[in-house]
């Protein structure tokens, strides 16, 4: 009787550690997939930041592209080259109107990074002037502006200069 | 004797099913990473290189027209001197170190920690010779790069620039 006894009781100790040892490689497990999947969230919450950010960027890209802005010329073809000749009759009022209504947008502008220029540009400045503002309706706003890379160019004699510059430009902001 | 070949068993299960898990685990890990990923983190960068591909520096060969980087570039692998008694490989270093300064400021306190740009041409023959290399600040942490081609002559040139975080 008490050697049976002995015997189910060591058998239980036996089965209460396997029992043990399976609770805590469940528990290893489990914790690990927790890590693997916030690690992987955490990936991918980056690249939806930057799929985002290409988004804008291939946006401003697009605009710069677009009719009004482009560069046009029979002879040369110019890939994101902006007509900075065209971009300064934009802040024409009257043109300026029809351009907020034509791209919906919250901010736009177009900015000489090379060589160093200041100043805000106008009829009595232009070209020798950093930035040409389009759209500034969101003064104040918390919204970032983002900027692509692009070429700013206009007509001097018969040759073409080209600058490097960002068109810089933001969403309209929910009211 | 038969409950201590049934807990082998169940021992033996519990290995395997222990292995396979780690199995699983490692490949999950260790999975491959899209390389599109990388490709679009480095839109903006082509884009700077399509922009410096048509920007018109100070050289001019002749009187009436200055050259365009891409000109430059040539220039400088043929051994020209612009109208200004520079070389066009000065200029086309000194040009470079500008706008690479302005576009991407680099350095401790920025997000960019350095820039590393250069510029080969690659021979029909397939030998390779460097026109210009430009580096700023550190690049032993991650980075995004991109590179832009056009031909010259019977061989082509490569523009590429690397920017570190």
């Amino acid at each position: 009787m008490t050697s049976y006894l002995v015997r189910s009781s060591k058998g239980q100790i036996k089965i209460q550690e396997m029992a043990f040892v399976l609770v805590a490689l469940m528990i290893f497990f489990s914790v690990a997939i927790i890590f693997y999947i916030s690690l992987n969230s955490a990936d991918r919450k980056d690249k939806v930041l930057e799929q985002r950010e290409n988004e804008v960027l291939e946006t401003l890209r697009k605009l710069a592209d677009s009719p009004e802005l482009r560069w046009s010329d029979s002879h040369e073809e110019c890939n994101g080259c902006i007509d900075l000749d065209k971009a300064i009759l934009l802040k024409d009022p009257q043109r300026n109107q029809q351009v907020r209504a034509l791209w919906n947008m919250g901010a736009l502008s177009l900015e000489v990074i090379s060589p160093s220029r200041t100043g805000e540009c106008s009829i009595g400045n232009y070209p020798l002037c950093k930035t040409i503002t389009l759209i500034n309706s969101t003064i104040g706003s918390r919204i970032q502006y983002e900027g692509a890379f692009v070429s700013l160019c206009w007509r001097e004699q018969q040759s073409r200069i080209c600058e490097i510059g960002k068109i810089i430009g933001s969403p309209k902001e929910l009211r | 004797m038969k409950n201590s070949k049934g807990q082998e068993e169940v021992v033996g299960f519990v290995v395997i099913v222990v292995l396979v898990a780690v199995v699983f685990v490692l490949m999950l890990g260790f999975s491959p990473k899209e390389p599109i990923v990388k490709e679009n983190a480095s839109k903006d960068i082509r884009h700077f290189l399509e922009s410096l591909r048509v920007y018109t520096t100070d050289c001019r060969l002749s009187e009436q027209v200055p050259l365009e980087y891409k000109g430059l570039i040539g220039s400088c692998y043929s051994g020209r001197v612009c109208l200004s008694g520079k070389k066009a490989c000065d200029v086309l270093n000194s040009t470079t170190n500008d706008i690479l300064t302005k576009s991407f400021p680099n350095g401790k306190d920025y997000p960019i920690k350095g820039v590393r740009f250069n510029i080969y041409y690659n021979e029909s023959t397939g030998s390779e010779s460097n026109i210009a290399s430009l580096s700023q600040g550190n690049c032993s942490t991650s980075h995004r790069s991109a590179e832009d081609f056009f031909p010259l002559g019977l061989g082509q040139v490569t523009v590429s620039l690397k920017i570190c975080y």
